[in-house]
């Protein structure tokens, strides 16, 4: 499975970089999660010393390039290009062209907002961007970075994309129930210059690379604006919340959620309703996991899930590539967890949490009476 | 697509939501038919049931049911099937519906409720230092292109 999906990985790139880019031996033989082989262990200080220069490096380094991205799921593999324009924090303008198809998005993230437009009918939306209440080299610093230390392992492997001298880093989860993060650092710039995440069983489930890189100057898009005739629809934005104002809105104290080990909350969120919901995001440094709160009495899944609970407990699960969904109900709130994490993991954790049993019939015939035709 | 607070709509013709709440389903109300015509029904039904005669007992119950206790000889048996037959298929329909159906539960929204979920996931991992970008953004957004590679699947 990793040889095929390398291969795909391979030829993509071979084929659209024409040769700009090489594979090393070592990365088309990638050995499963755990191994590495030549990497070595650098005490923790250099890890975090790396990590956070990576950080940094990606909210301040301007440079124009391109990228491949590919994605696998159970259904499909999504492979495409995006040609790249980062002038941070003011412009990130990204442009996406998969490959086998003539459907372009083309996505400007800027420091308060975001948008997304289709560059042939000119239309698109714009959302603003959640506020960051502290700089975002503080927030790594002082609370992923020690996460992150307590959750992975790092080792480290010298190596070359694009010419350029790189530091491979893998970092392994603890519990080896989340995917292992690889990350090719450039040894100049501190850049990412390449990406993966590996399934437990070492599969590969998300890639990217650039194909081009060429560094800016700071400010070389300054100035830059999206087009003039976009017809833009306004998006609802997430707008953080703390937990009395969710407790007052949502009618009740949202349920508290057992997560798994080495994850922490880092925010909450209100979306706009009616009925309003509340999401609330964990983190162990490095993944991210999300709890979606709804008000409600009946559990329904999304299509696709298949049950994973029993007489006394209803839950569903549904598995997006290296993305679990993890649905069910309890005192009256619907709750959805999403993240990389295995499923073992986040079923325990609705267990932990608490689960309403699987509905009834009547339950059904109830909601189908009150509801008829209800859309999300 | 704005979503119907079917399961408000009982709390709501109790007067029991909190009056923020209340306010936004007395809007959603002002302008979706199908649920003013549910919380109508309710309404309705409320009130048929406040408008029934509380039932008082007869005044001979206690002493028809202290007979009814003593022992009694045997009565025939004949015209009891029907009640017997029915109570067992009340019996039937009671078990029928209070079995667990975690197959049948309707689906939400179609194919939309899962990606809804996993947009907000990827919206998340953007906002982390050292987000894949390109990625996030792409994972965020509205249409993940399925460009299948033969061969390539999991």
């Amino acid at each position: 499975m990793i040889g095929r999906r390398m291969c795909v990985v391979g030829a993509a790139v071979a084929a659209l970089s024409a040769g700009v880019l090489v594979l090393p031996p070592a990365w088309g033989a990638a050995p499963a999660a755990g191994g590495v082989p030549g990497g070595d262990e650098p005490p923790a200080g250099a890890v975090l010393r790396h990590l956070a220069r990576a950080a940094r490096a990606a909210a301040e380094t301007a440079f124009s390039g391109e990228q491949i991205v590919a994605v696998w799921t159970r259904q499909a593999t999504h492979l495409m290009r995006v040609r790249v324009e980062a002038d941070p924090p003011a412009w990130v303008r990204l442009e996406f062209n998969p490959v086998g198809s003539a459907e372009r998005e083309v996505v400007v993230r800027r420091e308060h907002d975001e948008i997304r437009y289709d560059p042939l009918r000119r239309t698109g939306r714009r959302r603003l961007r959640p506020v960051a209440l502290e700089e975002p080299d503080d927030v790594f610093l002082m609370t992923y970075l020690p996460w992150l230390r307590a959750s992975y392992r790092a080792t480290r492997t010298p190596g070359t994309v694009l010419g350029r001298p790189t530091e491979r880093w893998d970092l392994r989860p603890v519990t080896p129930d989340r995917p292992t993060r690889r990350i090719e650092l450039d040894a100049t710039t501190g850049l990412v210059l390449r990406s993966e995440r590996l399934a437990a069983d070492g599969s590969s489930g998300q890639f990217t690379a650039f194909l081009r890189l060429e560094l800016q100057p700071r400010g070389w898009r300054r100035g830059a604006r999206v087009p003039p005739d976009l017809r833009l629809t306004e998006a609802s934005p997430l707008r953080p919340v703390s937990w009395a104002e969710a407790a007052r809105r949502l009618g009740r104290a949202p349920v508290p959620v057992v997560v798994p080990a080495g994850f922490h909350p880092v925010a909450q969120y209100l979306v706009d309703g009616p009925p309003p919901m509340l999401l609330v995001t964990y983190s162990d440094g490095l993944n991210v996991l999300i709890v979606h709160h709804e008000r409600g009495t009946l559990a329904a899944p999304p299509p696709g899930s298949r049950f994973v609970g029993d007489r006394r407990h209803g839950i569903w699960l549904r598995q997006e590539g290296l993305q679990y969904l993890v649905h069910w109900q309890v005192a009256g709130w619907r709750l959805t967890v999403v993240g990389a994490v295995e499923p073992g993991s986040l079923v325990r954790a609705a267990h932990a949490t608490g689960a309403a049993p699987p509905p009834r019939v009547l339950d059904v015939l109830v909601g189908r009476f009150r509801a008829p035709g209800e859309e999300f | 697509v704005e979503r119907h607070p079917a399961d408000l709509l009982t709390a709501y013709v109790d007067d029991a939501l909190p009056p923020e709440v209340a306010v936004g389903v007395a809007a959603h109300l002002a302008e979706c038919e199908h649920c003013r015509t549910v919380a109508d029904d309710l309404q309705a039904v409320r009130t048929l049931v406040r408008t029934l005669p509380e039932p008082v007992p007869a005044a001979s119950l206690w002493s028809r049911t202290l007979a009814r206790l003593a022992p009694a000889a045997p009565r025939p048996r004949r015209g009891r099937w029907w009640l017997a037959g029915a109570a067992a298929g009340a019996a039937g329909i009671a078990v029928v519906l209070h079995l667990p159906v975690p197959d049948l539960v309707a689906p939400r929204g179609g194919g939309a409720a899962a990606q809804w979920h996993l947009q907000r996931h990827a919206e998340a991992a953007l906002e982390h230092p050292l987000a894949d970008v390109t990625l996030a953004t792409y994972l965020s957004g509205d249409l993940p292109y399925t460009t299948t590679v033969p061969d390539a699947g999991r």
